[in-house]
């Protein structure tokens, strides 16, 4: 089956490290022809007329903005904030689709150099105005007083931004059988971003055991779109312990290692604002449902994978 | 067309800076703060296995990047129409020089060698051409080169990256590589790096460390490690943003000179081009028990912690006459300590086969050249 898919788009990005500032503004277009085992790409112009152009204003204000309420003692290591639109055509068996998207992202690493500690940030939306930073320059200011200290293996509140990338990789991880328990994941349709690669609506969909996730991701259009559990959402779970802890950012990003999930956390007890520790914690995948005594309404949407909807959840240790 | 050969190295440089040609454009004293930056880049992926081989992906893109210089913020316009190149660089025909990088990037070098080699070992192989034209006050360039990568099915992470005319020879040499067997911790044993290999760990602990003009003192007297972009597998003597480039000796503190891209939708920063590692006088007994590294998966620099990652995916351990293939492993240290266990280097550098170095989401090939190296023992 022969199938044709166009982008046009135009996007402010901002790169922001220890080198300088960039701030660039991009407009491309292109096609893509996917045909059973072959895939090819190329600029292309196809008429239609461009989509509005991107204003650096919004994205490089929110980057100032957010940098001037970082606390002393916390810089941002590296930092990319993309304002985009984008306009897509989908063409396969005779039939089209034509859908239209604004995006705004950001990817940032903050470091508190003292105590060799960095705590990663990440955040989507339709526009800057979207990007809510308040969570995040929380964790800055329990960053600038990370001292290096390790936190013991507690019962710990996951913050919505802290949960939101664990969905993805849980998802994955039940449909590849890794799970004798877990919490109930779906796809939680996006208002905004209702679309897949193929144009198709995301609808709900239930992660399970030997699924086939039944949307496409296509992050540009110079590679093949990939099968991708989208907008992945967990069911909410009544809370079952009190946590002594609350995580409210990733030191590290988190990753399913050997059946298991890697988590490198942010910690502090939720009394106190002036402390913070790092608190490690392997959880094994395959009763990752018994570690998770507690899960909130979804509560914002976060860019991690192919889209993840952040709700507190409280995290119990091994034994 | 011209095409030259140095060690390790195949640019083809085409046309002459004094070509009246309206791509040939010097900036004009009305543009000194700007940089005009142009590339057109095909790739082509492979799928090669005895049966035969066949393309299965394919990618054409092209574009360009004009540069503003403004203190420490560089503000840049970039697209892929080049009937919009911006306002006052009127003097540019986009639509010549478009046609004229499309050539040059669908000129690849011979690969037939690459795909035969490819097919007998069995694996994906990465064929990338990458035409540019770069404009500034100072300098300019209109070049092309082509680099070949090469995943054997059976070991992904043993990839091999050379220009199209070597990378035949290391699909070969990966092919014929025993299968690993052994388990050893490396931190028992002193390390000889063979093949090149060296210079991956010197592009972490010196390279990289010193884009940030973080290198530090402390480097052992006999070795001499140099960015020379002029020499490299992919770069000439001008870089992404019109500047001329030179050799920077990395171990006295310097930067590399040069500012890089890959493609026109990327951002420039200092960035390593051509490693080159020396040892002077400072021949080393190979121990008799070591383990000897040839091929190292990937490797990284936390300037934080200030530590080094290095994944090595081919090495033996070798006691006395026997050698036994070791299965990957991974070297996590302070750099300061594998500093401190750099012994000695013998021979003549030789070219690694690949290094394609990811900073910041931007893939560059980085030649990598280094005499066997001795690390001693880390120790546990």
């Amino acid at each position: 089956v022969k199938e044709i898919y166009r982008k046009r788009g135009s996007s402010v990005r901002v790169e922001w490290s220890v080198r300088g500032r960039v701030v660039m503004r991009l407009s491309e277009e292109g096609s893509a022809l996917g045909e059973r085992n072959h895939f090819s790409a190329s600029t292309a112009r196809w008429g239609s007329e461009a989509p509005g152009e991107v204003r650096p204003d919004g994205i490089v204000a929110w980057c100032e903005r957010f940098a001037a309420a970082l606390p002393a003692g916390v810089a941002i290591e590296r930092l990319t904030a993309v304002e985009g639109r984008a306009d897509h055509e989908f063409e396969s068996r005779g039939e089209g689709r034509r859908w239209s998207e604004e995006r705004a992202l950001v990817n940032a690493t903050l470091v508190n150099r003292s105590a060799q500690a960095r705590i990663h940030v990440e955040l989507g939306g339709a526009s800057p105005v979207d990007l809510d930073d308040g969570g995040a320059l929380v964790a800055a200011r329990l960053l600038a007083a990370f001292r290096g200290a390790r936190a013991h293996p507690a019962t710990v509140t996951l913050v919505p931004a802290v949960a939101a990338p664990l969905w993805p990789l849980i998802a994955e991880a039940v449909r590849d059988g890794l799970c004798a328990s877990a919490p109930a994941l779906a796809q939680r349709p996006h208002p905004q971003f209702q679309c897949d690669g193929t144009g198709q609506l995301i609808e709900p969909f239930a992660a399970a055991r030997g699924a086939e996730w039944p949307n496409l991701f296509r992050p540009t259009y110079r590679a093949p779109a990939v099968a991708a559990f989208f907008h992945a959402a967990a069911a909410p779970v009544e809370e079952t312990v009190r946590p002594s802890l609350e995580a409210v950012a990733h030191m590290r990003p988190p990753a399913a290692v050997d059946a298991a999930l890697v988590l490198t956390l942010l910690v502090h007890e939720p009394e106190n604002v002036g402390e913070s520790r790092r608190l490690s914690l392997t959880l094994p995948l395959r009763e990752i449902g018994s570690h998770l005594a507690g899960i909130g309404e979804p509560d914002g949407w976060y860019p991690h994978a192919a889209g993840s909807w952040g709700s507190r959840a409280v995290l119990r240790p091994p034994e | 067309l011209r095409s030259y050969d140095s060690p390790g190295a195949r640019i083809t440089e085409i046309g002459s800076p004094r070509d009246s040609d309206p791509a040939q454009i010097l900036m004009t004293s009305r543009h000194e703060d700007l940089s005009f930056f142009a590339t057109a880049i095909s790739r082509e992926v492979w799928r090669c296995s005895r049966a035969g081989a066949e393309i299965i992906e394919e990618q054409h893109e092209h574009g360009h990047a004009t540069a503003r210089f403004a203190g420490e913020t560089i503000e840049i316009e970039a697209s892929d129409d080049f009937g919009a190149i911006p306002a006052g660089l009127r003097e540019i025909d986009g639509r010549d020089l478009e046609r004229r990088l499309l050539a040059a990037a669908g000129a690849a070098g011979a690969i037939d060698g690459a795909i035969s080699a490819a097919r007998s070992a069995g694996g994906t192989l990465h064929i990338i051409n990458r035409a540019r034209f770069v404009s500034s006050a100072t300098a300019r360039a209109f070049d092309a080169a082509t680099i070949v990568w090469f995943s054997p099915d059976a070991a992904p992470e043993r990839s091999v990256m050379a220009p199209p005319h070597l990378i035949a020879g290391f699909v070969e040499k990966l092919a014929a590589a025993p299968e690993p067997a052994l388990a050893a911790d490396h931190r028992d044993y002193a390390i000889v790096w063979r093949g090149g290999s060296g210079a991956v760990l010197l592009h972490e602990i010196v390279g990289h460390p010193s884009e940030e003009g973080e290198a530090g003192e402390g480097w052992p007297e006999w070795l001499e490690v140099r960015d020379e972009p002029e020499n490299g597998i992919v770069a000439a003597g001008t870089d992404d943003v019109g500047t001329r480039t030179g050799v920077r000796l990395l171990t006295r503190g310097e930067a590399p000179s040069a500012m890089r891209r890959f493609s026109f939708r990327d951002v420039p920063s200092i960035r390593m081009t051509n490693l080159v590692a020396e040892g002077r006088q400072a021949p080393f007994d190979v121990p008799d028990d070591r383990i000897e590294v040839t091929l190292v998966g990937e490797g990284a620099y936390d300037r934080l912690a200030d530590t080094v990652r290095i994944s090595v995916v081919g090495s033996a351990l070798v006691r006395r006459d026997r050698s036994d293939q070791l299965q990957p492993f991974e070297i996590e240290a302070p750099r300061r300590l594998l500093r401190d266990a750099l012994a000695g280097a013998g021979g003549r550098a030789v070219l690694y086969p690949g290094v394609i170095c990811s900073d910041g989401g931007s893939r560059l090939p980085v030649g990598s050249s280094a005499p066997d190296i001795l690390t001693r023992r880390l120790g546990r």
